[in-house]
């Protein structure tokens, strides 16, 4: 039972983390537009010059 | 006349002189200020020269009542004063302003508000605004901080009544749709933000107290039981601080005003809860219930989210706000190269660029040979339609073929989609008596849930006090009546959006209610049945003439005239001849010379004092206007003309027998009556002054008709304001209506029986959620008083009753007569 006092600190680090993420995923606009995101890994446009 | 205050009863009164703070907005003064002002033969203190002037004002004006009225502090006033001359500038006020159709000089301004926050600001700005000279109309709408002002433009500019607003203390600044969408999406943000903490911590104290429960069975070490309630509070304590927020804020606001909304218990049970809770984790001895307030918060803030967005699904379709902002105007002499350009720039007769699945910016006409467009958002209509060279373009179509060019022939405030936007935004929001019941019910219902909660508590205090915290707590939560609050308003607002997108534009939130009790329908002609286009309906020819040369004749003399009968002739297409010394003759027809032979086109009249004798015994249609041919060597031809039949009329009109359609008409043509016997009418009348169509309707009011009167609300509108409730359609693209309770914009009469369709279903779905929500309440209520019911279950079952409701109203969405 003692290893509860890591453990649950452990749990609080994870909790803040997942609603650090739902901020910065709103503030990103993350959810605003799910149809174009979902498709984009489709393209393949790559920026990066290609290394050939 | 005389102002009314807004009625704001028994209001916790802010104007009693608070030491301290300044009497104008409230903000703590710390001794740094000397500035006092006479209000009534006592001296108030004020924090600055700012918030002096704009009270001086608001005295000068006689308003004072504002300060024993309001329910808020003003807001600081700005010391300095500006002149806002951009607002005089016609470019600067192109985005925002217009003209009021019919009456010249008048325009008229959205602005955006910034510092109303409650009726007594608004009834403030109203009222001192109406004094400015030339000012004609003002209308402040609370619910989304917004302002219309009409005025004379030769009498006051728009930067003095900005000024004025200003002096007030509020801040107007030019309505937008960019700024207003910002604006909706950090309300959304903030929303989300507060849903999503609750939701997250809900989880994490949801699992602790599974240990805590499971302790409760088992047994646990004190120690650990109370490292796990330390961690529950330190995690709960954002969720009431940040998640809970709005409840606070809502249930003070009607607190202030002695008022007891569905929040107050919600938020006693909250802090009732969590105070509780603390107190027990401090002592180290007794119950928490850190989770059942996570989760009741994020629950109801799920809820309420889930009711907004039902309600804003349809407003999210193409609106003024996704209006393309700019548009590609082509440069003179080319079809290629453009130039961006704000929309509400162009000018009649430029040329605009639209690509394939853009939007027509303007109302304009198509210049390109052919394109296919869908008018979903202009009139309801989802089947695409083919449109060829010349035909108009109303805002808001969006291009569904290749690229085209076109021409514009408005500007964009006054285009059609702005205009259907400029009607929708001044609807009347009265409140429906549905929901003024329910309003009411909701009210009292809160405070009984409080006085029971009490009389719940004292009992179990004497029977069995260990539980009384968890059993009070269970009947705050159980029988909070938010379910009973939402369910009319929810249904409501779904169907309003629901017609908006099939192209009927509710202009009355009483309409439906008003709507599902009418038992007779009653009809005008022209405009209405009718589109007000005529068309050729027969045509007799003299013997030994040619049809096609006669329809030639014709043709060409009509080809000058500009009455809406010579449009048919349009239709006969056929090559013009040459003609010499046209002449028209008002109400009577044209006359002309062809190959040196006098020739005239129109009433029987006019044309025998050219023949000099009785026109041929023609196989005539009686019940048709007539257009006579004739030369100076006698009659050629007779032309019947109809107007054109709006479509689905029959079908509409059997769909509607039981209301016992009638018909009464201005038209004096004999055969009206004749030709309309087929449908199905109960009764015609024709040849009707307005005064005879308002008896009319009056008598039948009388014998206790609920009558919805349909017109085309140009001429008729005092027929339409007679009725108990009035549909407008519109003719010809011609969007003049606000006194009706409802506009349809699509030329189809189809949805007339799509109204009352919704309306009975609108109606019942209110009553169905009303009586859920009632017997939710009512039954929910004891079983918590018994003590059968946890906490947590009961903030469970609360949410779930309201997403009922939500969900319940969200079925108004689809109609299946659709198809």
């Amino acid at each position: 039972m003692p290893s509860l006092y890591i453990l649950i600190p452990v749990a609080m680090i994870f909790c803040g983390l997942a609603v650090w993420a739902l901020f910065w995923a709103l503030e990103n606009e993350q959810f605003k537009d799910a149809d174009k995101e979902a498709s984009r890994i489709l393209f393949d446009q790559d920026d990066k010059p290609s290394k050939k | 006349m005389t102002p009314n205050p807004p009625v704001l009863t028994q209001n916790h009164n802010i104007s009693q002189s608070q030491a301290g703070i300044c009497f104008h907005c409230g903000l703590e003064l710390n001794g740094i200020t000397d500035q006092t002002i006479d209000v009534q033969g006592e001296q108030k203190t004020v924090c600055c020269i700012g918030c002096k002037a704009v009270c001086e004002l608001i005295l000068a004006g006689g308003l004072e009542q504002y300060y024993a009225l309001r329910s808020e502090f003003a807001q600081k006033a700005p010391i300095e004063k500006k002149a806002y001359l951009e607002f005089d500038d016609t470019v600067f006020q192109e985005p925002f302003c217009d003209y009021v159709e019919g009456k010249p000089n008048r325009r008229r301004a959205h602005l955006i508000l910034d510092g109303v926050h409650c009726a007594a600001c608004a009834w403030l700005l109203e009222t001192s605004c109406k004094k400015i000279s030339g000012l004609s109309f003002i209308n402040v709408n609370l619910l989304d901080n917004t302002c219309i002002v009409e005025w004379d433009e030769d009498k006051q500019k728009l930067s003095a009544i900005v000024a004025h607003i200003n002096d007030l203390g509020f801040q107007a600044t030019p309505w937008s749709s960019r700024a207003h969408k910002q604006f909706q999406a950090q309300v959304e943000k903030k929303q989300l933000r507060r849903i999503g903490l609750a939701g997250i911590v809900m989880m994490q104290v949801g699992m602790f107290s599974i240990g805590l429960y499971a302790a409760g069975n088992q047994g646990i070490d004190a120690e650990y039981r109370s490292l796990l309630q330390w961690f529950s509070a330190l995690l709960t304590t954002p969720v009431l601080l940040f998640s809970a927020f709005p409840f606070y804020q809502s249930a003070w606001r009607s607190l202030r005003q002695w008022h007891i909304n569905m929040d107050v218990p919600v938020v006693v049970a909250l802090t009732l809860a969590y105070v509780a809770s603390l107190v027990a984790t401090i002592r180290g001895s007794g119950d928490t219930w850190f989770d059942s307030v996570c989760m009741f918060v994020f629950l109801l803030s799920a809820v309420r989210y889930l009711d907004n967005r039902a309600r804003n699904r349809f407003s999210a379709q193409v609106m003024q706000d996704d209006m393309p902002e700019t548009c590609k105007k082509l440069r003179p002499g080319s079809d290629v190269d453009f130039e961006y350009v704000p929309s509400f720039s162009v000018k009649p007769g430029d040329r605009i660029l639209i690509h394939r699945g853009e939007l027509i910016p303007v109302d304009s006409e198509l210049l390109s040979e052919q394109g296919t467009f869908n008018q979903a958002s202009v009139n309801g209509e989802f089947r695409s339609v083919h449109k060829t060279a010349g035909e108009t373009l109303l805002s808001g179509t969006i291009n569904e073929g290749e690229a085209i060019c076109v021409r514009v022939v408005k500007t964009a405030p006054q285009s059609w989609l702005q205009q259907v936007q400029r009607l929708a935004s001044q609807a009347r929001h009265s409140r429906p008596r549905f929901q003024e019941v329910s309003d009411s019910v909701a009210r009292y219902f809160s405070l009984a849930v409080l006085l029971l909660s009490a009389i719940t508590a004292s009992f179990w205090y004497i029977y069995d006090s260990q539980r009384v915290i968890e059993i009070s707590l269970a009947v705050l939560l159980i029988s909070c009546p938010c379910a009973l609050s939402i369910a009319v308003p929810s249904a409501l607002t779904v169907t309003n959006n629901f017609l908006r997108s099939r192209g009927a534009l509710v202009c009355d939130d009483n309409f439906i209610e008003k709507l599902s009790r009418v038992n007779r329908i009653i009809f005008d002609k022209t405009g209405t049945l009718t589109e007000g286009t005529f068309s050729i309906a027969a045509q007799h020819v003299a013997k030994g003439i040619d049809v096609e040369l006669a329809n030639q004749i014709a043709s060409s003399l009509e080809a000058y005239s500009e009455h809406p009968i010579a449009k048919a002739f349009a239709a006969l297409n056929t090559q013009p001849l040459e003609l010499h010394n046209v002449k028209l003759h008002t109400n009577k027809g044209v006359s002309a010379e062809l190959e040196n032979k006098k020739i005239r086109i129109g009433s029987q009249d006019f044309c025998q004092a050219l023949t000099e004798q009785p026109p041929p015994e023609f196989n005539l249609i009686s019940e048709l206007s007539r257009v006579w041919l004739c030369d100076e060597n006698g009659w050629l031809a007779c032309y019947e003309l109809r107007d054109k039949l709006r479509d689905h009329v029959s079908s509409t009109l059997d769909q509607l027998a039981v209301y016992r359609p009638a018909l009464i008409t201005g038209d004096s043509s004999s055969g009206t009556e004749k030709f309309f016997s087929h449908f199905g009418f109960s009764d015609i009348k024709t040849n009707c002054s307005p005064v005879y169509k308002m008896d009319y309707i009056r008598q039948r009011q009388e014998q206790g008709q609920n009558i919805v009167m349909v017109g085309d609300g140009i001429n008729d509108l005092p027929v339409l304001a007679q009725a108990d409730v009035s549909i407008a359609m519109c003719s010809n693209n011609k969007l003049a209506q606000k006194e009706s309770d409802c506009v349809l914009l699509s030329n189809s009469m189809a949805l007339i029986p799509l109204l009352f369709y919704q309306a009975k279903r609108t109606i019942s779905v209110m009553r169905q959620n009303i009586t859920w929500a009632l017997m939710y309440n009512f039954g929910a209520l004891p079983l918590a008083a018994f003590g059968l019911v946890p906490p947590w279950a009961a903030a469970a079952g609360m949410s779930v009753s309201s997403l009922i409701v939500v969900l319940n109203a969200s079925r108004l969405r689809h109609s299946h007569l659709d198809s």
